[in-house]
């Protein structure tokens, strides 16, 4: 199947047009996508894909559980701890990208996004 | 490649349609004082969403105006901002501006006015003390973006690197770098770095890069700390046309300068290899995938990997995906809360639901004049497929069902623009938003609730200074609230204002023309009279409620719902719109009874009780001529029900007692009490009752015409049309007929 080649990506945004994008740009380039809606759905998502995705791009600012927390959640699962999150996010704040950075935030692409951008920095983590 | 662009923006759509009321929902708590920071990021959330979808189409209008909006919420979320009347009436307009730029790009509405954005976007921009930014030109094309805003639509084209792979390079660039351990707790990988730098490379390129492991720091096996990094790398590659800049390379670097020492120098001579003592150097000859492989090679000893679990996630991340199954959970996953259905389909669902009601009471018909009804066996399978198809009938309707929530909030900017165009402080609350509705029903809603609304403002509620000096608070109340009550929906539209003057509503109906002179009403049937068509009191048309529209159109298309409206007026304290809607178009509960040879459906809701009446003792007839019958003790309107529908006379081609109603010989008639919502009463001559059925409405007005008197029609069990009576028109015209005052006698009479 040719999915199995495909690299996996998770997107975590509480914006279904956003997650649209997401899903059509990522699609478009190759990726394999799967989604979820916020921090508390992008953990299920992920403990239960299979592969595990090589890649994570989440929101910052998402209902119920934030991009901070999820990034947190994620990284305390040791099978998850080394997987690379990218914020997507229009927040430019400094001192958020250096929270997000010491929770262990892979990098950092600002709101709105261009697709090469996009593409550029998952191939970026995952080559 | 459109078509997903198009489904996108129908998505993008559909958010906005969320989150403006969310918005809306969100600054009503805040107002209120009831706020959390919960409330404060959801509204955050909405127009930061909006922005974020605006900008992948591209909607430079929205996008400018929603980074404006969400600058001026974000001082509010950060606490800068207190958020006091002034400010959140800002956030209220500014949201009306947002929708309605919505609007616009939907094409559903009018563009808004550059000046109108541009007096938003400087309000906005004053609460974050930013108005020095604002240019004084009104041009929305040239809004300020704040210069850490640009929008940018997503290109969708390819992302292939086809620049021609050019002449050497006039100079290299010497990259070294050495990852922190922390590089790595985030995720990261000197290999993608590595390949990161690959990548900058034109396609064909990548031999000229030259990769360096240094390993000299790195200690001796036994005394190896695992959770630590040791390795170095030194990178050259070419700069310039087929080769990169120091910015891309930078650029590369863009995560992790805060986990690396890195430094980026540029020698100009050309020097191939540069080789250090004891390192591997990139064989210039090597072809793409070699290094790739090299750069993996050179990896000689994972720095941190000791730990089994590690070196598996590790693993998996590194290699595409193994043998494991393409498991699909994870996305099922997502879906499995809810869908998003097509609402044509679930119309078709709805109509397919009606036939088979009719189906299924044409199978009864014809099995009762079969005579097969007896057969108990086939009675009970029958009763089965009654209620199952009762139960897929209410199954659909609920899928059709939504809360009025939309439709009610919506009414928050109707309120607030009236206000201000009356000059009036008016705070509309909202009960009950949670009640659910037929989807056609809440579309058809908003028109006359606006209307309803703005009349309420404009005629209900006082000036603040006239409420004052009658001890009221200076802002008025309108509350508008739903509920179900029996099978139907109640929706109340009750102000706090003067209530209705009915004299001087009298004097106006009299000079109109609409009744005659002299005649004697009851409080509730003057008031009545402000739905009658020609009716309107209002001395000045005013801007708001006057546009042409009186209340006899809000009434009509109310009926039209098969909805009524009645009013309760206390002058002083205020006026009650009570609108008393179907929970469906669809379906009823009907009352088969015979007249002259038809058969109609009243609808059970409106049927109060049937009784038999003695035509020389409980008949009265009142000085203009009309009827009343006396049932337990209360004097109610007859209706000669052929006679009020002008069915033809022959149709039962017999002996006809008085004006229709069969009147046994013994002077004995059938009268059927009905009641409207407000509580008003008339009695329907009838032949008899047939049956009790559930019937499919059929509009008679999109077939035929409007009739007076009758709602909609059906088909029944035996395939016949059926009429299906207004009741309520029935009444009000019955009673209208009649001296309120000669009735109160009669039944002073009676008693």
């Amino acid at each position: 199947m040719a999915d199995e080649q495909k690299v996996r990506v998770l997107t975590v945004d509480d914006s279904r047009t956003m997650q649209g994008v997401l899903r059509k740009a990522l699609s478009e380039a190759g990726y394999d996508v799967i989604q979820g809606g916020d921090g508390v759905e992008g953990l299920e998502v992920l403990e239960q894909a299979d592969p595990a995705p090589q890649a994570i791009i989440t929101d910052i600012n998402m209902p119920r559980m934030d991009g901070f927390q999820f990034i947190e959640a994620v990284r305390s699962r040791e099978a998850f701890a080394r997987i690379p999150i990218i914020c997507l996010t229009t927040e430019t704040d400094e001192e958020k990208k250096s929270r997000a950075r010491s929770l262990g935030a892979t990098g950092w692409i600002a709101k709105p996004f261009n697709a090469e951008k996009l593409v550029w920095a998952i191939r970026r983590v995952t080559a | 490649m459109g078509d997903v662009m198009d489904d996108i923006l129908k998505i993008f759509f559909e958010e906005c349609d969320e989150l403006l009321p969310e918005l809306e929902r969100g600054l009503g708590e805040i107002s209120e004082d009831e706020s959390s920071q919960e409330t404060i990021n959801a509204i955050f959330r909405a127009v930061h969403s909006i922005k974020g979808g605006a900008a992948s189409f591209g909607l430079d209008r929205l996008v400018r105006f929603a980074h404006v909006y969400e600058s001026a919420l974000d001082g509010l979320r950060s606490g800068q901002v207190e958020p006091d009347p002034a400010i959140i009436k800002t956030f209220y307009l500014a949201m009306d501006v947002l929708s309605d730029l919505v609007a616009e790009a939907k094409h559903t509405g009018d563009a808004v006015e550059d000046s109108r954005i541009e007096e938003n976007v400087q309000k906005l921009e004053a609460i974050i003390g930013r108005e020095g930014d604002a240019p004084a030109t009104a041009e929305v094309g040239e809004t300020p973006v704040p210069e850490d805003f640009t929008p940018v639509a997503v290109d969708f084209g390819g992302f292939d690197f086809d620049e021609p792979a050019a002449e050497p390079p006039a100079s290299m660039l010497t990259v070294k770098f050495r990852p922190h351990s922390e590089l790595y707790v985030r995720g990261d990988d000197a290999r993608n770095l590595l390949l990161g730098l690959k990548e900058l490379l034109p396609e064909g390129g990548a031999e000229a890069m030259q990769v360096v492991c240094e390993t000299q720091t790195l200690p001796s096996l036994v005394e190896l700390p695992v959770d630590e990094a040791h390795l170095g790398w030194t990178v050259r590659l070419p700069e310039g046309p087929g080769g990169t800049t120091e910015d891309d390379v930078q650029a590369v670097f863009d995560w992790v300068g805060d986990v690396c020492d890195l430094e980026i120098v540029r020698d100009d001579a050309v020097e191939p290899a540069t080789a250090d003592e004891n390192h591997a150097v990139e064989d210039e000859a090597a072809p793409q995938e070699a290094v790739s492989a090299d750069v993996s090679d050179s990896l000689p000893v994972p720095q941190d990997e000791a730990s089994s679990g590690v070196v598996e996630a590790d693993a998996q991340a590194a290699s595409r995906p193994a043998a494991a199954p393409p498991a699909k959970a994870g996305r099922k996953r997502e879906q499995n809360a809810s869908i998003r259905v097509d609402i044509g389909r679930i119309g078709m669902l709805m109509d397919m639901v009606g036939e088979m009601v009719i189906g299924q009471a044409s199978l009864e018909s014809a099995l009762t004049r079969e005579g097969a009804l007896h057969d108990q066996e086939l009675v009970k399978r029958l009763a089965v497929i009654k209620t199952l198809t009762r139960d897929i009938q209410e199954a659909v309707m609920a899928i059709r069902a939504q809360p009025v929530r939309h439709v009610f909030q919506r009414m928050q900017r109707v309120v607030r623009e009236a206000s201000a165009l009356a000059g009036k402080d008016v705070a509309l609350v909202l009960e009950g938003e949670e009640t659910e509705v037929d989807r056609t029903l809440i579309e058809n809603l908003t028109d006359p609730l606006t209307h309803m609304l703005r009349n309420a403002v404009d005629h209900g509620i006082e000036s603040p200074e006239v409420r004052q000096a009658a001890g009221k608070p200076a802002q008025g109340t309108i509350l508008l609230s739903a509920r179900h009550r029996s099978g139907r929906i109640l929706i109340e539209i009750r102000d706090d204002g003067g209530g209705i003057n009915s004299k001087r509503v009298l004097q106006t109906a009299i000079k109109r023309g609409i009744v005659p002179p002299g005649v004697s009403l009851g409080e509730n049937e003057i008031n009545e009279l402000i739905f009658a068509p020609g009716f309107s009191t209002a001395e000045t048309v005013s801007d708001l409620s006057g546009r042409g529209v009186g209340m006899d159109v809000v009434k009509q298309a109310i009926q039209n719902l098969g909805g009524r409206v009645t009013i309760k007026s206390r002058p002083g304290r205020g006026t009650l719109f009570t609108l008393s809607l179907p929970l469906t178009l669809a379906v009823l509960d009907g009352m088969l009874i015979e007249c002259r040879g038809s058969t109609m459906v009243v609808p059970v809701s409106s049927v109060v009780e049937l009784v038999t009446v003695k035509m020389g003792e409980d008949v009265y007839t009142i000085p203009d001529g009309s009827h009343v019958v006396s049932v337990r003790g209360r004097c109610i309107p007859l209706i000669y029900l052929g006679d009020e529908l002008t069915l033809p006379k022959d149709m039962i081609g017999e002996e006809e007692p008085h004006h229709m109603g069969r009147a046994g010989e013994d002077g004995q008639m059938i009268v059927l009490v009905v009641e409207n919502e407000a509580g008003a009463r008339a009695a329907l001559v009838v032949d008899g009752v047939r049956d009790q059925a559930q019937v499919v409405i059929k509009s008679i007005e999109k077939n035929y015409r409007q009739i007076k008197g009758v709602s909609a029609a059906t088909i029944l069990g035996d395939g016949s049309v059926s009429l299906i009576l207004d009741v309520s028109t029935l009444i009000v015209s019955a009673t209208k007929r009649i001296d309120t005052r000669a009735l109160e006698a009669i039944a002073e009479r009676a008693a």
